[in-house]
Formats: structure tokens, sequence, C-alpha cells
């Protein structure tokens, strides 16, 4: 085959277009997914039992099914037995489903962030005489937030990435705008290799972005 | 100023504190010596209710509480009367030198922030810190973690401060400085001083009285000169002379 040149170049503009679409699916999910997470810490660290016990299974699910599944089931399967959710857009079926999926994720890494605390900086908390709120606002989160960051950081990058699935239901994000320009074309290399690049960049451009704040508020460490 | 009563404390089946009684002046220096593993540090965090004792009363300066019946908000009370020292220093990382020293002014005492800098900044002056007041902790050595602790517990403003070991972490040259500093402190006989300590001859320096603690109570109590020259009990001798 010959590589069209002219033709590749051309993607580019049309998908530029579509990346801030992109990051604001992704955005938006990333916020929902870190509520609902903390949520389910707050849940799974419960003492009531059904509490607990309910978000372990939340978790066990999202972490041990394919998120493909997940959309699937959400998008194709529920509204087949739930009229209501025959409603349901694409794109929001997309952001819900990618943040009940990083959610369960992001609910370890706020766990792993509080235990990062040592026990000795609660003791001294007490001892100085900080009450529960202002031990949680003075050391617990400020540390725990630095030290889930870098892990906040990667589960905001893998839900950019996933948001490419939404192609599979109809969603036009980049991945499809791709689709659909090697399609009317038939130059599928060219564009996909087009949106290989642009998803590329744009991440490179996010981790750095990331790298950056992190060693802005790593400065104690 | 600062009165336990029949404190008790067991961790599951291990009974570590078995009935202490004890009493103590204002600005009286004692320090607490004795086997490891015998309920020194234990009887301190119960005072600073790090640990919650089963059983007891404690009263410092006048506010009382029952271990068995109390609520949070006399724990607090009660604790705000103390502040402790500890082996390891437990400065907060996420916060400079002198945030450190202020936290307790800011967060407990609600002092305005001009008022808490200048007295943190006195604090800091005491303990040799005052080229350090924008490190933070991860910069320091542990001597110089050690006065942050010191200064820190300091700016509660206790009328008892709890040293628990707090010199047992630290490099050996650094530990005369910290020394140094507490004996300072005790010169002053401003605040109570519990000291937890084995560091014997310090402990003969600057204690008005020395207690002996060995299978969870309180053995022996005196002067230093009784407990270092003529210790009555026969496992006080044994110990003292296991350190020779």
């Amino acid at each position: 085959m010959r590589f069209d040149n002219e033709f590749f170049v051309s993607c580019f503009p049309k998908l530029i277009l579509k990346v801030p679409y992109t990051l604001w699916l992704g955005i938006i999910a990333f916020l929902a997914a870190f509520i609902l997470g903390l949520f389910l810490e707050i849940c799974y660290t419960s003492k009531n039992r059904i509490v607990k016990g309910l978000a372990g299974i939340y978790i066990s699910y999202f972490r041990s099914t394919p998120y493909i599944t997940q959309l699937f089931i959400f998008y194709f399967g529920l509204p087949q037995v739930f009229d209501f959710m025959k409603s349901v857009t694409g794109s929001a079926a997309l952001i819900i489903t990618i943040a009940m999926n990083s959610s369960a994720f992001i609910a370890e890494t706020i766990r792993g962030g509080l235990l990062s605390v040592d026990r000795g900086q609660k003791e001294a908390g007490l001892s100085i005489g900080l009450s529960t709120f202002a031990m949680y606002k003075e050391i617990i989160l400020p540390q725990a937030f630095v030290a889930a960051f870098p892990s906040l950081g990667n589960a905001f990058i893998t839900m950019i990435k996933n948001t490419a699935i939404g192609f599979t239901i109809g969603v036009v994000e980049l991945l499809s705008q791709a689709k659909m320009l090697g399609g009317s074309s038939l130059n599928f290399f060219e564009a996909y290799i087009a949106v290989g690049i642009v998803y590329w960049v744009v991440l490179v451009v996010i981790d750095r972005l990331l790298k950056m704040m992190e060693t802005k508020i790593c400065k104690y460490l | 100023m600062i009165r336990v009563e029949n404190l008790h404390k067991s961790f599951g089946d291990l009974h570590v504190l078995k009935g202490i009684d004890f009493a103590a002046k204002k600005g009286e220096v004692v320090a607490i010596i004795g086997p490891s593993g015998m309920g020194k540090s234990t009887f301190l965090r119960c005072i600073n209710f790090i640990e919650r004792p089963e059983k007891g009363r404690l009263e410092i300066d006048g506010v009382r509480v029952d271990a068995e019946s109390c609520k949070e908000k006399e724990i607090r009370a009660v604790r705000m009367k103390s502040s402790m020292v500890f082996q390891n220093y437990n400065v907060f990382k996420n916060k400079t030198v002198l945030q450190n020293v202020m936290l307790p002014m800011l967060s407990v005492q609600n002092m305005d922030k001009q008022a808490a800098q200048e007295r943190a900044l006195g604090y800091l002056e005491q303990v040799g810190l005052m080229d350090k007041t924008n490190e933070y902790p991860s910069r320091l050595s542990g001597g110089q973690q050690q006065r942050v602790g010191i200064a820190r517990a300091m700016a509660v403003n206790p009328k008892v401060i709890l040293f628990d070991e707090p010199t047992s972490s630290l490099d050996p040259e650094l530990v005369a400085g910290i020394l140094e500093i507490i004996r300072r402190l005790a010169k002053e006989h401003e605040r109570t001083m519990l000291i937890v300590t084995h560091e014997m001859r310090f402990a003969r320096d600057i204690a008005d009285r020395v207690l002996f603690m060995d299978g969870g109570v309180i053995l022996e109590e005196g002067t230093p000169e009784k407990i270092f020259s003529g210790p009555e009990h026969e496992r006080t001798k044994r110990f003292l002379d296991q350190l020779k």
C-alpha cells in the first residue's frame, strides 16, 4: 500500500478538535470516581458488617471484571430490565461506568494514603490536644493526599485511555473520530496512526504536568 | 499538681500497670528508671491518654478524670494539661519547624497567628533552632528533630511535660545537647517534669526524685541519693549493678 501523506496530515486538525471532549469525559469521570472512591472507602472501613460487605463486593466486582464487560452490562444489558435506563445516553453511560470502575481502585489508593501517616504522628497530634477534625485537616489528609497523588495521577491517565472504549457504544470521541475518518476514505492505517500519535502527545503532556505538580506538593519529603 | 491513683492498664492478657499511685508538686522533676518492658512508657502514655487506662483516677491542675467513666471532652481537657516528648520525636512531617511549634497554639488554644509565631520563636530560641525555623523535618538530624519535639511540647503550655526516653533514638554524639536542654528546663522549675530515661547519671543530676518501676508497679522511690547510693530493694540494686 501507499502511505497517503496528505490524508494523514489532514487527520490531525479533525482529531485535535476532539481532544477537549475526551479530556472533559476523563475529568468528569475522575471527579466522580474520586468522590465515589472516598465514599466507598468510608463504607469499607465502616463497623456495620452489611455496609462493609457491600462495599467489598462492589470493589471486588469492578476490579476483577474487564471494563468493557461492565460498560456493556450497563449500556446494553440493564436497559432491557429497567425501562428508565433506556434514556441514558452513550456519553453518560461511558462517564458513569469509567467512574464506577476507577472508584474501586481509587478507594484502595485513598486507604493506602491514609495508612501512610505513621502512628507516631497521630499520637503526637493527640498529645498536643488536637481534635479529630483538626488532626485530619492539619496532619492526616495533607500527608495522605501527597502519598496518594502519584497513584491518583495514574488512575486519571488510565481513565483518559478508557474513554476510547466509548466508540463501541457510539460515543464520538477521539478513537471513533479516527474510525470514521478511516472509514470514509478507506485509509485506516493513516487514521489510526494519527489518533495514536494524538493520544500519545496528550498523555505525555498530562504526565509531565502531573510530575510537575508532584514535585511541588512533595516539597517536604 | 499531678495525682494518679490506682492506675491499671492491660494489653490483652498482659497486665502492664498494676495499680500505680503517684503524685508530684509543681516544678518537681521526677526521673523514672527500671528495666525495659515494665510499664514506664505506658505509665507516661496513660497520663497523656494516648493509651487509655482501664481503671484509675488522674488529676492534673484541678482537672479530674476517672478512667472508667470519662467522656471524650474530659479526656481532651486533661490532655491539654500535659504534653509529651517522644522517643521517636514524632514531629509533623508536612509542617516546617516553626509550623510544628505553632500548631498547638493555633489549633488548640486558638491564639492569633502573630502572637503564636512570637511565642514559637521564643521556644525555638530556647532549644537553639533559630537557624532552622523554615526547614521541613526531613532536612533535620535526629537531634534537631527532638529539639522541635521539645519546643512543640512547651508550646502546649502544659503543667506537666512527659519525656519518654527522649535520647534513646539519638546518635551518641547528639545525646548531650538534648540532655542539656532538658537540664535547663528542669532548673527553671516552672513545669512538673516526668522523665523516663536510661541515662542514670543524668537522672541523678537533675531529678528531685527517682522512681524505680518494675513488674507494673512503683517498687521504690526516693531522692537520687537514696536510690543510687542505698537502694532498699534487691531488684533495684540488681538493676543498678547491671548498668555499672
